[in-house]
């Protein structure tokens, strides 16, 4: 199969940050330099449009493998919950959701396993981390 | 010397720095396999220790961390495929395939052995050689440096896998395009922050290499449904093949030598030791082996963690963000590095060199045994070890940067990551691309700034032109192979 849609996004890609190093803001001085802000941004830019232009006339030879596609989805939605919890309940408990989702959308039954896996494993990191290592870790909105 | 070698074993072989020298490395492998949690951390963490310390104890003990962190990011990049920093990603490259394979013990022990022999050829260089080394790195100008980032750069499309040219090339622009994300720190300008305070930094590379190697493998793992049962461990799975120690002895005798010569380098170090490194030994067999695949970056970034140690020592100049630390730790006990460290103080200077050593002995012997049980944790099941690697990583990154920001730009390039993995695009060149952009960029600006802006600058040297004439080199190799590809009748594959 001649795949085309990767090489679209990389070309678009390129014209959109090209587009943007365009738009990278210069001090009157540095303006006039050999190499600013801008020069090397517009150079890599401009590599990929002409590199991703081959490779879009080319076509790739895309292996269509049959994904899980919904396990994908559900697991995103799982970092992205982990993400929004943890400045509001800190980490430790965060992770502990993080892990209980992820294991029973990958199908674990055994609830002593997606139950008491986590929550070893985040008394562990609690240990280790703050009370043996001594880093600080914010404690999360809701307990301060 | 000879005098001072003999201090150097007297202070690092006292019974009490020996203890120091076996804490050291345990804490340190242990906080290294951790994901996030690399060398740097590990020897700010130790600092409040080393304050109870008499100086030789202290920076000794220092020396093992730094070892044992190195090693202990080899465990997590070859198990799980999330290096926990980022002189080890390039281990994870053959080490992760081998593990998956079935070979997780063979493939850390490879790694301990070579870990071994590049620290300790690397300590008995730092012995013979370090101040004649440290008067030739400071030789090096912007312009050599420019040159040897673009021979690196460069040395991609030269040494991609057949078919794999374009592809190669195009993750490394990606790469370095993702580098000129945050402040650039020549000029104080923003770019491509689009006014987000947290990309103000720019994307730190322990969230892109975790994102693309161990989240972007945990979503492959997550979405194929092929996927058959990971091999059982076999009995001798420690051991080597018989033909391995005859791969690795001179693929880690070059990239030891390789990686001590970078990391004297100021602002090389450890991560570009083991990029190169592995780069050579895949330009040097056509036939891919894993076995080199493994040793070379291990050995070269032990090596270079030892190199690193000269500019420190001998001249006062921290090479890398860790021995900055180590230089602050040094101040702290009152003794100045330099030039005039032997003389003022013999027994620090040698005992340091001689424990690096000893450390490397310690880190062996301590590491084999444990091998069989580490590597246990590849036949996990998949329900259990693709939740784990990801909350493995997001934790890594979290306490790395304390920024949930971070958690969804992982998430974002994480994905980004396994579309164009899926497609068959490299993913190592992108991470070189990234780690080279800051500092081609910096040394190209500075080179031009002081020529006015005239290229002429790189043919003043004869350094200079060397580097360049290696340059246009290496330019012309994949020229070559899709020239071969043409004569052969075939079609050209990029």
């Amino acid at each position: 199969m001649k795949g085309r849609a990767l090489p679209s996004i990389l070309l678009a890609f390129g014209v959109v940050y090209v587009w943007f190093a365009y738009g990278i803001n210069l001090d009157p001085w540095s303006a006039a330099e050999p190499v600013n802000s801008r020069t090397l941004p517009i150079a890599y830019g401009s590599i990929l449009i002409l590199l991703s232009t081959f490779l879009l006339v080319r076509g790739m030879r895309v292996h269509v493998a049959r994904r899980n596609l919904v396990r994908l989805t559900s697991i995103s939605a799982s970092i992205i919950g982990f993400g929004l919890l943890l400045p509001r309940v800190g980490v430790w408990p965060a992770l502990i959701l993080l892990l209980v989702s992820c294991l029973m959308i990958m199908g674990e039954k055994r609830w002593h396993v997606f139950i008491l896996a986590p929550l070893l494993a985040s008394l562990g990191g609690w240990l280790l981390i703050e009370i043996l290592l001594g880093v600080y870790v914010e404690p999360g909105a809701f307990w301060s | 010397m000879w005098e001072g070698i003999s201090t150097g074993i007297a202070t690092a072989v006292d019974p009490i720095n020996l203890c120091w020298v076996v804490i050291g490395c345990v804490t340190g492998t242990f906080i290294g396999m951790l994901p996030g949690l690399g060398p740097i951390t590990a020897i700010a963490l130790m600092i409040p220790i080393s304050y109870g310390l008499d100086p030789a104890a202290g920076l000794i003990m220092m020396a093992g961390v730094y070892y044992g962190a190195v090693f202990g990011g080899s465990t997590s990049s070859i198990l799980i495929n999330a290096p926990g920093v980022a002189s080890t990603v390039a281990t994870s490259f053959d080490g992760y395939p081998m593990a998956r394979a079935g070979q997780a013990g063979r493939a850390l022990a490879i790694a301990a052995y070579s870990s071994f022999v590049g620290g300790s050829l690397g300590a008995i260089a730092l012995l013979l050689f370090a101040s004649s080394l440290a008067a030739i790195a400071i030789q090096f100008q912007s312009p050599d440096y420019a040159l040897i980032l673009v021979i690196a750069l460069s040395s991609i499309a030269a040494f991609a896998d057949r078919g794999q040219i374009l592809t190669s090339l195009i993750a490394a622009v990606i790469g370095l395009m993702l580098g000129t994300i945050g402040t650039d720190p020549s000029a104080g300008v923003q770019r491509f922050t689009f006014g987000q305070l947290d990309l103000l930094d720019g994307i730190p590379f322990i969230l892109l290499a975790m994102a693309t190697f161990a989240l972007a493998e945990a979503f492959r793992m997550t979405t194929d449904r092929s996927a058959g049962p990971i091999p059982s461990p076999g009995k001798n799975n420690v051991r080597l093949y018989p033909g391995d120690a005859r791969d690795m002895a001179p693929t880690v005798s070059r990239s030891s030598v390789l990686g001590f010569l970078i990391g004297v380098l100021p602002g090389a170090g450890a991560t570009l030791a083991s990029f190169i490194a592995y780069d050579t030994e895949r330009r040097l067999h056509k036939k891919a082996n894993r076995v080199r695949g493994i040793a070379a970056p291990e050995s070269a970034n032990n090596a270079a963690c030892t190199g690193s140690f000269v500019p420190l020592l001998t001249l006062g100049i921290p090479g890398s963000g860790t021995t900055a630390i180590l230089l602050g730790v040094m101040l702290s006990y009152g003794i100045q590095p330099g030039p005039r460290l032997l003389e003022t103080e013999p027994g620090v200077f040698w005992g340091v060199i001689v424990s690096m050593y000893i450390g490397n002995l310690i880190l062996l012997a301590l590491n084999l045994p444990l091998i069989p049980y580490i590597s246990r944790v590849i036949y996990l099941s998949r329900k259990i070890l693709i939740p784990f690697v990801i909350a493995f990583s997001m934790l890594g990154v979290y306490l790395t940067t304390m920024n949930p920001f971070d958690i969804f730009l992982m998430l974002g390039i994480g994905l980004a990551a396994f579309l164009l993995r899926s497609a068959g695009f490299p993913l190592a060149p992108l991470l070189l691309g990234f780690i080279l952009s800051g500092m081609l960029e910096e040394n190209l600006r500075r080179t031009l700034y002081l020529s006015e802006g005239s290229l002429s600058i790189f043919f003043q040297s004869p350094l200079s032109t060397t580097l360049l004439t290696v340059c246009l080199i290496v330019w012309t190799i994949p020229l070559v192979r899709i020239a071969n590809d043409l004569r052969r009748g075939g079609n050209p594959r990029d």
